[in-house]
């Protein structure tokens, strides 16, 4: 089995409400993973049940085939990097600091940042593109900025799987592609299983290996990304009339809304 | 304002121990600066025989060594405590206006204290007045209750933590109105027990606070790196490998017992806390590893400073020390926002 992540009937309640149901999933290592769906279906807490940032049950997630349960917290930040929708900031760290810390898992506490951890940010951070940033306070960063160093973060935490949080959705068409790409890249040249929440279909076709759809907190298609979004399933599942037609260039198809 | 970032510690080190050797001369009786450099010189252990104190008044030498310098060194940690918890506060809570206080530390030391002024407790142990007992257990039973309270499974959620802690300060506080308007001829001397004073400071006391607030504070800088991430919230401090839950605790606990420890023996002190935390990281940026030990330092010098105007300015009566770290701290913090304001623009 290449399996990288996997869940078995995954449940997680708030109190009464049901967000997720029995979700069983298995991710391969490699691969570009797309998580979409309407608000409220559950894809930010599947991810971070996941990330085990929400306590699951015993035997329910599976991170490198092992129980998430038997994971310590720094082996897990070792395995797995998180890069959330937004960062709240209020605190003058340097660019340089804070993609720094994603070295933290891999520092003993007496110990000061050697010079291979040194390197290891300065090269994520050339990946990018910050590395001009590198002693600016990240209060002065704009939205895309700042995303970007938090993705260099990640990048500098050596991880074999990155979850993204709907990394995009509050950035310009720009810095939206850029972005994008940059984590595509990081996929296929770094070979990390990269697990991205994204709004947009279009990025998710162009960009998912596999897309997972998720519907009331179930799995409602789970495959390449042509099955997965077709007329009929987003009628389905956001209830609206799309078609899908080719790209004039390009060979991926494109989501137009009727 | 990021002006001499690798000798800040060793510059403020150095005002420290002139603030000290100055303090020691001001009083009802002025000593001079040699003077008072000699007699402190002299009671360093492998120094001593180098100093001659000839020439120097033998009440002289016993105002510095008996009165003043246990209560300059009192203040030094009080200050010094503070202004590190304050730090340690402002970064669990990731909210900058947390203070030592906002766990209820403050209204159960009071409490406490209360109640031991109006039973009249009186055995001292180990220099600690019965009074100052009665404080501590006040503040460490508060911190309790208030750990108990938010505590949900492992975890223990910032706004709960906030929440209990500013609720137990109003509860504690009403009781302790209550006790006091009760015993009406303990008035005076609970409130001027609250305001703050290192009037009654002795060696004994010294002889504890000094080794609890240094062993605390430098577990607290041990855990440096763990504060630095929290600020970035739980969660992300989580997935890059901190166990929150049990770093919250610690850092918390470890504080609570140094704020409890000089609340006890030298009431409440407001201001200390929440500020010079501000001033040092506008000065250092917010980097625990510098933050702490400067904080540490200039805690301490703003503490001596406050504690001489505050037993000389009205002298031979005293002012209590709470009063003179608000009147002269805000003015001066203000202007440094006033400052930082212009830069920005």
């Amino acid at each position: 089995m290449n399996s990288i992540v996997s869940t078995k009937k995954l449940n997680f309640n708030y109190g009464e409400k049901i967000i997720l149901k029995d979700l069983s999933i298995n991710m391969e290592k490699g691969l570009f993973y797309s998580i979409i769906g309407p608000n409220g279906s559950g894809k930010t807490t599947f991810l971070k049940l996941l990330a085990g940032i929400l306590p699951s049950n015993k035997n329910t997630v599976y991170i490198k085939n092992d129980d998430i349960h038997v994971i310590k917290q720094k082996e897990m930040a070792k395995r797995l990097s998180v890069v959330p929708q937004i960062t709240d900031m209020q605190y003058e760290f340097s660019v340089f600091d804070i993609v720094m810390m994603g070295r933290t898992p891999y520092t003993s506490r007496f110990q000061k940042n050697t010079e291979e951890d040194k390197k290891i940010v300065n090269d994520a951070m050339k990946e990018t593109g910050v590395i001009e940033l590198k002693d600016k306070k990240i209060t002065q960063l704009s939205g895309g900025e700042l995303q970007r160093v938090i993705l260099a973060r990640a990048i500098a935490q050596e991880t074999d799987i990155m979850l993204l949080d709907e990394p995009i959705s509050h950035l310009d068409i720009g810095y939206q592609y850029e972005i994008s790409e940059l984590v595509h890249n990081l996929c296929k040249k770094k070979g990390i299983t990269v697990i991205n929440i994204v709004h947009d279909l279009n990025i998710a076709m162009r960009y998912s290996d596999k897309i997972l759809m998720l519907k009331n907190g179930q799995v409602y298609r789970y495959g390449d990304p042509e099955d997965v979004i077709t007329k009929e399933t987003v009628k389905d599942v956001y209830s609206i009339d799309v078609e899908l037609i080719n790209h004039p260039i390009l060979t991926d198809k494109k989501v137009i809304i009727k | 304002m990021k002006i001499f970032r690798k000798s800040n510690i060793i510059i403020s080190l150095l005002v420290l121990i002139a603030v000290i050797i100055i303090a020691c001369g001001f009083g009802s009786v002025r000593i001079d600066f040699v003077d008072s450099s000699k007699i402190l010189l002299s009671k360093i252990p492998l120094i001593n025989d180098l100093i001659s104190l000839d020439g120097i008044k033998e009440s002289h030498i016993k105002i510095i060594a008996d009165l003043r310098l246990p209560r300059i060194i009192l203040a030094l940690f009080t200050g010094g405590a503070l202004a590190v918890v304050g730090c340690s506060f402002q970064g669990v809570f990731k909210n900058p206006m947390a203070d030592p206080f906002v766990l209820g530390i403050s209204s159960g030391a009071a409490l406490g204290a209360t109640i031991g002024l109006i039973f009249n407790f009186n055995k001292t142990i180990f220099g600690f007045t019965g009074v100052s007992m009665f404080a501590f257990i006040g503040a460490m039973l508060t911190v309790l209750l208030v750990l108990r309270i938010s505590a949900i499974g492992k975890k223990l959620p910032t706004t709960t933590l906030l929440l209990a802690g500013i609720s137990l300060n109003y509860l504690l506080s009403a009781l302790m109105s209550l006790m006091m308007l009760l015993n009406r001829d303990k008035l005076e001397r609970v409130y001027l027990w609250t305001l703050g004073s290192f009037s009654t400071s002795s060696w004994k006391e010294v002889a504890i606070i000094a080794p609890c607030v240094i062993i605390c504070s430098i577990i607290l800088m041990v855990f440096s790196k763990e504060l630095n991430l929290m600020l970035l919230g739980d969660e992300t401090a989580g997935s890059l490998g901190i166990d929150v839950n049990r770093t919250k605790k610690i850092i918390l606990g470890i504080s609570s017992i140094m704020v409890a420890v000089v609340v006890s023996a030298s009431g409440i002190i407001g201001f200390v806390g929440l500020i010079i935390p501000h001033i040092i990281r506008m000065i250092n940026g917010p980097d625990h590893k510098k933050l702490i030990p400067l904080a540490m330092l200039i805690g301490a010098i703003f503490m001596i400073i406050c504690d001489t105007i505050a037993r000389t300015i009205i002298s031979p009566a005293e002012l209590s020390v709470g009063i003179i770290t608000s009147l002269f701290g805000v003015p001066f913090f203000l202007f440094l926002l006033y400052q930082n304001k212009k830069r920005i623009i």
